[in-house]
Formats: structure tokens, sequence, C-alpha cells
């Protein structure tokens, strides 16, 4: 690359590697350029020495005891200010799907309830909610695998954050599907779980809409 | 179960798969965008998850890691070593309240700087302490002492945005897309905004009676 006086601002401006080559190399046979560039260059080295570290040796102690202990365990994906609305809400839409399940029931046969075929209604409500998840899940996954050369082989810094986000995510859900398998019916891991699912299917998303958009 | 809600068919992916099931080999790296210690993505991910689940440690590794770095960006933005430890522990908190909306575009620990960023611009606002000057024994450099005295008074005559570009690349060496992601702004205008403060800089530092940089001229 060459360049002459009349670029060197522009390539102090595009302050990429090349340029500034170019430009050093332009300054080595140019005395006025030589002199502006040794000015810019000793602001540069001026500047670094305004890099200030000192002991502070309380700082630590002081964050970490304004930091309370613990309190976002289950605030993974923001949704905790949230939780006691999404709470109510699914509360509410389980309880009257179930009453409505047992009306429809006590209706079609109202001598035949007892207590067995009350619990094979829940069991059975279970099932359909289990069955799905685990659709929904493999259709993450197979989403995943559409994605997955993509986050493999892209150097692309944002891609990397995809992936980074990705690896927090995929941490969290396990997190949660283990502390699900001690206590199935907990609603508010179920509702957590799921919001981590939908970050995670849209973080794939946008992954995919990003390489697309690159192509 | 209750999570039910969210687990309708409606939600799956299954248009944004079709839509997908091309080839995408074609991808190109993105030009000039190298993430802030791109070499350490995995301990940023790390602390991320720690910090993303409450655990103090990831906390503790992020000060291990960044703190040094925090307070130096804090100290220049607000010239009082008080104020700029205070704006570092605030960060933490801010961190900690807000980890949720950390939405992984940028790496945890730029994130971690805009917030710093953002906090030390809200002191400055409502500022009480007065300014100090830079002790002139700190870095161990050998540095031009009168010049770096006459450069951190000329920084303060800059306009903010010029100011907070000039510490972040010069003073703290972040590459532009670094600070593009922590000011969020295009990579272009980091780079004008930098080309300007420094051009300003030189303005400054080559009038008057200091004159420092035309005597090196």
């Amino acid at each position: 690359m060459n360049l002459d006086c009349s670029l060197l601002m522009d390539a102090l401006r595009d302050d990429d590697p090349e340029s500034l080559a170019a430009a050093r190399a332009h300054a080595a046979s140019c005395e006025a350029c030589r002199l502006e560039l040794q000015a810019w260059d000793a602001v540069s080295l001026a500047a670094r020495g305004l890099h200030h570290e000192w002991e502070s040796p309380s700082l630590w102690d002081r964050i970490a005891e304004a930091l309370p202990a613990r309190p976002s365990r289950l605030q993974i994906g923001g949704r905790t200010r949230l939780d006691w609305r999404l709470f109510a809400s699914a509360a509410a839409v389980l309880l009257l799907t179930v009453a409505s399940l047992w009306l429809v029931r006590r209706s079609a046969a109202p001598h035949q309830i007892t207590a067995a075929s009350r619990q094979f209604l829940t069991e059975q409500a279970l099932r359909e909610v289990h069955a799905s998840e685990a659709a929904y899940v493999r259709s993450i996954d197979q989403l995943a695998k559409i994605a997955e050369p993509v986050l493999d082989q892209s150097p692309s810094p944002l891609i990397a954050n995809y992936r980074e986000k990705l690896t927090v995510l995929d941490a969290a859900i396990a997190d949660l599907k283990d502390n699900l398998e001690h206590n199935r019916l907990n609603a508010h891991l179920s509702t957590e779980l799921v919001s981590l699912y939908q970050e995670k299917q849209k973080t794939l998303q946008e992954v995919l809409q990003n390489a697309e958009s690159s192509n | 179960m209750i999570g039910v809600a969210g687990l309708t068919l409606a939600d799956t992916p299954v248009q944004t798969i079709q839509a997908a099931e091309k080839d995408l080999s074609g991808v190109q790296p993105e030009a000039n965008t190298v993430p802030l210690g791109a070499t350490q993505l995995a301990p940023d991910a790390e602390m991320a998850k720690l910090c993303l689940q409450g655990d103090r440690l990831g906390y503790e590794r992020l000060y291990g890691a960044h703190g040094a770095r925090m307070k130096s960006i804090a100290w220049n933005m607000l010239r009082n070593h008080q104020d700029a430890e205070d704006a570092v522990q605030e960060t933490f908190l801010k961190v900690q309240r807000s980890i949720h909306t950390y939405n992984g575009r940028s790496s945890f620990s730029t994130w971690v700087y805009r917030v710093l960023v953002n906090t030390c611009t809200d002191v400055q606002r409502g500022r009480r302490r007065q300014i100090e000057e830079l002790p002139e024994n700190i870095t161990g450099q050998e540095t031009n002492v009168p010049l770096r005295i006459a450069l951190q008074r000329a920084l303060g005559r800059l306009s903010e945005k010029h100011r907070t570009v000039f510490l972040l690349a010069e003073v703290e060496g972040l590459a532009h897309s670094e600070i593009a992601a922590v000011l969020d702004i295009p990579l272009g205008t980091s780079k004008g905004w930098l080309f300007e403060a420094r051009r300003e800089l030189q303005r400054l530092l080559s009038e008057g009676d200091g004159a420092v940089l035309r005597r090196i001229k």
C-alpha cells in the first residue's frame, strides 16, 4: 500500500495495522509526516502512562459483603420478577384444565369416578405434558444440529459469543433438570426450565439468521 | 409441570429448522471484531455461568481478572480513588442485579465494562469529591512525565464521548470492536471519535504556554 502526505490523516483515522504501517513507511522519507507521527506516538505513549493501579486490600471484602448471598439461584433468564405472575397464570391454567377434565369425566360417568380414576387423570395429564416437552426438546436439539457447523467453524466473535451463551444455557438447563429429577412437581423449576429452553431456541435462531445474513 | 404453558407446539422451532435447512457453508467471518479478551472466552463463560447461578465465586473471579483494569478506568473517568472504588463496587452490585439482562451478544467482561462506564458517567453527573492529580511515580513506565501531566489535564477539556473513547483505547488498550460494544456504538464511530479525540489533544498540547507537544516536534 503506497501512501502520500495527503493520505496520512486517513491512515491515522482508519487506525488499522496495514494503514499505520503504510503511514510509517511513508514517514521514513517525509520529514513533515515523520514529525506528525512522532507527536501522534508521543500522545499514545503518554496515554499508556495514565493507566493507574493501586492496592485496595479491602475493596473485594467490601464488594463481597455487599453482594447478597446466592440471591439469584433461579434468576436465570431474567424471569424472576415475572415468576409470581407466571406461576399464578400457569397454576390457574392447570387448575382449569384438571377441573374441566374432571367435570367431563364426571358427566360421562358420574357414578364411576373413584380416587383411582382421578389419579389416572393426573397421570395422564402428566404423560401428555412430558410428551409435549420431549417433542419440544427434540425440535430444539434438531435446531442445534443445524446450527452446529456454524457454531463450530465460524471464527466470528459474534458467533463465539453465541457459543458462550449457549454453553451457559446448557449448563443451566442441565442444572435445572437435575433439580427437577428430585422434585418433579415443582412448578417454579418447570417454569424456569421452559424459559431456558425458549432462550436457547431464540439464540439458535439468531445464530442461523446471522449466518444466513452473512451469506 | 406448570411450565406446560410454554411447551405448546406453536413454540416449536419447526419453521426455523425448515428455513435453516440450506447450505450455510458460505458463511463469512466478521471482520474487525475481536471480543474483549478473545483468548479468555472460556474463563469469561465460566464467570458468566457462575454469576448467573448467583455464585459468589464468579464475582470473585471477575474481580481477580478485571478488577485492576476496572479501577483504572473508573479512576481515569472520576479522578478520585474513593469514587473509583465506589464505582467498581457499585458495578458489581449492578452486574448482580441485572445479570439476567446479559444477552450474550458481547463477551461477559465487555458487558461488565459497559456497566462500569455507565456507572462512572452517573457518578460524574452527581459528583461531590475533588479531582485528584495522577501521582508522578505510579506506573513505573519511562514516559514523558510533563507530557503525561499535560495530557491528563487536556483530557479534562475533551467532550465526554471523546474522553471515554480515548481512555478505553489509548489508556486501557481496548480494541475498537470492544469499545464499540462497551459504548454501544458502531465500530466506525469508535474509530472516528478516537481520531477526533487525538487531533483535539494534539491541538491542546501544542498551544499555549505549555505546548509540550510542540517541543517534541
